[in-house]
């Protein structure tokens, strides 16, 4: 018997003798893997997608590198499934940054739906989405939503650290531009403050 | 120099999975995991059950319909139901002493048989050895080592107002004496051969999965369930429908399966009397 709180990585090795330990993983991961996805995508997509990536995990856990926590490899799946929709993920930015208004996400509550709908930040911020390359906009995503460092970022994406830096650099820059711009959309008055 | 961490705050009010999607998602890796370890089988569905309240954990309700293979034509045999109600039927003088595996998600890594001895003979003193007492679904709380999992021991009697909630084959029992089981034949199940009985929803189950879902008062699911019986002892080997489950965020109705490993009647020994009795077991317990 195990005394200790079991590691996301004596769950996977257990999990390819004893596959039922996957379920830890689940349980642990599934509300951020959503969320990640649900910010990416809309809650529609993240309740397929979420799913999709615990299934493609669990049948791909043999080859999971990870030892610490596995949340960026499962990142890493479900940025990869979300590929098959980025022209969708992109009409859905570019419409969100023209109305400032976000058909797709479901929040917290309608005081917090409401407070998104009317700032025009974050539909700037989704304008600017929209105008990154995808890898770019993954590897920003994966920082900024995921909260990875760019070592992890690297690890769920599969690729070199510089490679990382190089897409983490050229996202800056199409942010800067594209949120330097003169807007249609009032910038809100709640304090945003955009450090162009 | 701009800074990404603005991005931070891109929705970052959005709300966390619902219970359906997260349902959804554990019962599709659920049918992963049960496939791994029995191939072309899922076992596993779930249905969030908008309704929030307490809940025995484990009574089988009338349950679903998995197309399997049935070896034999459908029909029905009165003689072998009423032979398979006495079997399941504890004599007055003994002790039932089961013991079961079931099927979920976190219980599939939490797996261990949970096991009772219930005294046939008023006030049906039982002790209980249950692997999910106090609710199915477990967090992230470390109590789940995966091996040598301790459950938790219960135990009363009908005196003191706790009777035991967890008779998986009540539920059978109760459909056979009501007229709602069938004999559907004999089938291959895990490598042997078992008679399949069909256990019918009640009449007064909703008669739509959406008005089971949406019926608050509800605690049956309009789909049948089965059961399957050793062809000689008529004991049960395996059971399976929905249930009611209770989780954070609702209850739901999951399609559980019960896989019994022992299914027998002990004599009333004193030895065996013993086995029912959890203070006498445990006399520094509290109740």
């Amino acid at each position: 018997m195990m005394d200790s709180f079991p590691s996301d990585g004596d769950c996977l090795a257990r999990s390819l003798r004893d596959p039922r330990a996957f379920a830890l993983i689940f349980d642990r991961h599934f509300a951020a893997v959503h969320r990640y996805l649900h910010r990416r995508g809309g809650r529609d997509l993240a309740d397929e997608l979420a799913a999709e990536t615990f299934a493609l995990a669990f049948e791909r856990r043999a080859s999971c590198r990870a030892s610490g926590s596995v949340l960026p490899w499962l990142y890493g799946i479900a940025t990869n499934l979300l590929r098959h929709g980025r022209r969708a993920e992109r009409r859905q930015l570019r419409a969100y940054g023209r109305s400032a208004v976000d058909r797709w996400a479901a929040y917290e509550d309608e005081e917090a739906a409401a407070r998104v709908d009317g700032w025009a930040l974050d539909a700037r911020l989704a304008r600017a989405l929209a105008a990154m390359r995808p890898r770019e906009r993954d590897a920003l995503l994966l920082y900024a939503l995921a909260d990875l460092s760019y070592e992890e970022v690297a690890l769920a994406l599969d690729v070199p650290l510089g490679t990382v830096r190089t897409w983490l650099h050229r996202a800056r820059e199409t942010a800067r531009r594209e949120l330097a711009e003169p807007d249609v959309l009032p910038l809100a008055t709640s304090g945003a403050d955009l450090h162009v | 120099m701009f800074d990404l961490d603005l991005f931070r705050d891109f929705r970052s009010k959005v709300a966390g999975p619902s219970a359906d999607a997260q349902g959804q998602a554990a019962a599709r890796l659920a049918r992963a995991i049960e496939g791994e370890q029995t191939p072309g089988r899922s076992i596993l569905r779930l249905i969030r059950k908008r309704r929030y309240a307490a809940l025995a954990f484990a009574t089988l309700a009338a349950a679903t319909g998995t197309a399997l293979f049935i070896s034999t034509p459908w029909h029905n045999s009165p003689g072998f139901l009423e032979k398979a109600h006495a079997a399941l039927t504890p004599p007055a003088e003994a002790i039932l002493h089961m013991k079961w595996l079931g099927s979920g998600l976190t219980d599939l890594a939490c797996n261990s048989p949970s096991e009772v001895w219930i005294d046939q003979t008023p006030p049906h003193r039982f002790r209980a050895l249950l692997t999910y007492p106090e609710g199915y679904f477990r967090p992230d709380s470390g109590e789940c080592p995966f091996e040598g999992v301790k459950p938790s021991e219960v135990g009363g009697d009908s005196e003191s107002g706790r009777q035991f909630p967890t008779d998986p084959v009540r539920e059978l029992r109760e459909a056979i004496s009501a007229g709602r089981a069938h004999h559907e034949g004999q089938t291959q199940l895990e490598g042997r051969t078992v008679e399949r009985i069909r256990i019918d929803p009640a009449p007064t189950c909703p008669k739509a999965v959406s008005e089971a879902v949406e019926d608050y008062g509800s605690e049956c699911f309009p789909e049948p369930g089965y059961a399957y019986v050793d062809p000689k002892t008529l004991h049960p080997v395996r059971i399976e429908g929905f249930q009611e489950i209770a989780r954070p965020g609702g209850d739901f109705f999951v399609f559980r399966v019960e896989r019994f490993v022992t299914f027998e009647y002990l004599p009333r020994t004193a030895a065996n009397i013993a086995l029912t009795d959890i203070q006498a077991r445990h006399p520094r317990a509290r109740p």
